[in-house]
């Protein structure tokens, strides 16, 4: 019953976004378009902060290698964007993986720094290597060209980051169900168990730390393509943390939550218009009202209120 | 007999402290060996030094005659001994069925690409995975319950879901911290059948430490007394029965 209520839900969600360029205004396109961009970001973090349990405060860094790393390897080596966006992903996905394995020597607190530091280095690195990245006035984004055509129009847009965050989604829901879903969950809930089944758990949670980057590096590649321009502002450690609040906002351990938290990352500047400096300040209550209303984030609210008739299980 | 597991003169400071002074055991091939003696006296100890939580201060660790000591706790399931917790540590937020998964990590690997594309290989490894949680849940008595969450067992059960995920990584071996702590007179009984079982049908060399006699009496064919660290008597447990000090 459930699951035949759930499919049509789905068809219907899948329906709308497909046949979306034809009522949405080209404004509402490019916000729907960033929100799919940007929940491939916070679905990223939410598997190495939520499921994983380590706390990282770097994925804004990520996205901004990402970005930078697709358009400069395009600009530097002459190859199109739809190689170099995936090789930035992998490749920021192995910075990532070496970042978690030196990292993840140190636990909690001290890992949450650490992560902030690296947000911090990558940040004053595009400001200040003048020569590659064009310092604080930043450069243009390379063009997505595939077959001749120019991703430019805010349809073609749309549809390219719909589907690639609908690919990613699917992705890390097989994965959610997989050995190394199970893992990324064990290791945050008992890391002596893990290891005395033959887990590796720092190499587990480094690869966690990886998909978390690849995912935040493509994420930040396919939105460069919609902003057109680079900037070193998008990149700053507010931006690493902004990420990491509107997850927790939206619920760290579900893709519905990722989702609800990339929405919420995009449409409160949208909302805010002309009171937009006040957005730390919106941020820092709606947080605060989540952990007292619903502490494990918006989307537990939604899965309540699905079935209200569904048994809560005994504690 | 074949010697599984072996201490030689292993001794563990804790500082000042020593919780285990020079104790030799030999753990035959096949057997529950069980290791009793009254709290504080070193046996929790024992597990974490052969698990390598802790490294002998001195003497050594033989395992299928081959040196342990110091081999950090991830590999020691690798060479086929897997451990149970004294206050059980499962995987609370997880399904029963998937800490029972979890236990094959290491023996049913595939890629975390495969995983996400959903490949024959992460197919074909999920099915014989299932086929197995199938099996090991019906053999500990949980196999109505794949879906519950760990955290709402009721502690006897939580005692043989740990129990199941260790058999799951497919151990030569098992260590059993205080699996009986805490259980009822009928429970006992189900869990003496059970070790009685992984002894005779699947050939499992058992290191049970407890301090519950019925257990203990029941399924031992050997027993190591240990007092502040020392050994202070072996024997069958007839012998040990018949020891008062």
């Amino acid at each position: 019953m459930t699951r035949i209520r759930s499919g049509i839900v789905w068809a219907f969600v899948a329906a709308v976004l497909l046949a979306g360029p034809l009522f949405m205004p080209n404004h509402v396109l490019l916000l729907v378009a960033l929100i799919a961009t940007t929940s491939i970001i916070t679905v990223g973090l939410s598997i190495v902060t939520g499921l994983s349990g380590q706390v990282s405060l770097a994925q804004a860094a990520f996205c901004g290698l990402g970005a930078y790393g697709a358009t400069l390897i395009s600009t530097y080596a002459g190859l199109p964007m739809w190689l170099t966006i995936p090789a930035a992903a992998v490749i920021v996905a192995i910075i990532g993986y070496g970042v978690g394995i030196m990292s993840l020597r140190v636990e909690g607190h001290y890992l949450a720094l650490v992560t902030l530091a690296f947000s911090g280095i990558v940040h004053l690195g595009l400001l200040h290597l003048t020569g590659l990245t064009g310092g604080a006035v930043g450069l243009p984004a390379e063009q997505l060209v595939l077959f001749g055509f120019t991703f430019g129009s805010p349809a073609s847009l749309y549809y390219l980051s719909v589907t690639a965050a609908g690919v990613v989604l699917l992705g890390v829901w097989n994965m959610l169900r997989s050995r190394w879903g199970r893992a990324f969950h064990g290791v945050r809930l008992s890391e002596i168990a893990c290891k005395s089944l033959g887990m590796d758990v720092r190499r587990v949670k480094a690869i966690a730390f990886a998909m978390s980057a690849g995912l935040g590096a493509l994420g930040g590649a396919l939105q460069s393509l919609q902003t057109t321009y680079l900037d070193p502002a998008q990149f700053t450690i507010l931006g690493s943390v902004a990420y990491l609040l509107v997850l927790v906002i939206g619920g760290l351990r579900s893709q519905l939550g990722a989702i609800i938290g990339a929405i919420i990352f995009v449409m409160t500047p949208e909302l805010l218009g002309g009171f937009k400096t006040y957005m730390g300040l919106v941020f820092s209550i709606v947080l605060l009202a989540i952990i007292l209303i619903a502490p494990s984030g918006l989307e537990s609210l939604i899965k309540g209120a699905r079935n209200p008739f569904e048994k809560k299980a005994a504690s | 007999m074949t010697v599984q597991l072996s201490l030689v003169d292993v001794t563990v400071r804790f500082g000042g402290l020593t919780a285990v002074n020079s104790v030799s055991l030999d753990v035959e091939k096949g057997t529950i060996h069980s290791l009793i003696g009254p709290n504080g006296a070193g046996k929790t100890t024992v597990i974490n030094t052969v698990t390598g939580v802790y490294s002998p201060t001195a003497g050594d660790v033989l395992f299928d005659g081959k040196s342990i000591a110091g081999v950090p706790p991830e590999k020691i399931c690798g060479l086929g001994l897997t451990r149970t917790f004294q206050n059980t540590e499962l995987f609370g937020d997880m399904s029963v069925a998937d800490n029972v998964r979890l236990g094959m990590f290491r023996i049913a690997p595939y890629s975390i690409l495969a995983a996400a594309l959903w490949l024959p290989t992460a197919l074909h490894a999920e099915s014989r995975i299932d086929e197995r949680v199938a099996e090991l849940l019906e053999l500990v008595g949980l196999g109505d319950q794949w879906t519950t969450e760990a955290r709402y067992l009721p502690f006897a059960k939580m005692r043989r879901l740990e129990l199941a995920r260790a058999l799951a990584a497919e151990p030569k071996m098992l260590l059993l911290d205080e699996p009986a702590a805490g259980l009822r007179a009928g429970e006992i009984d189900e869990l003496n059948g059970v070790l009685r079982m992984l002894k005779d049908k699947l050939g499992i060399t058992i290191l049970l430490v407890d301090h519950v006699m019925p257990v203990v009496m029941g399924v031992s064919d050997r027993i190591t007394v240990v007092n502040f660290g020392q050994k202070i008597a072996e024997g069958a447990p007839q012998d040990i029965g018949r020891t008062r000090p």
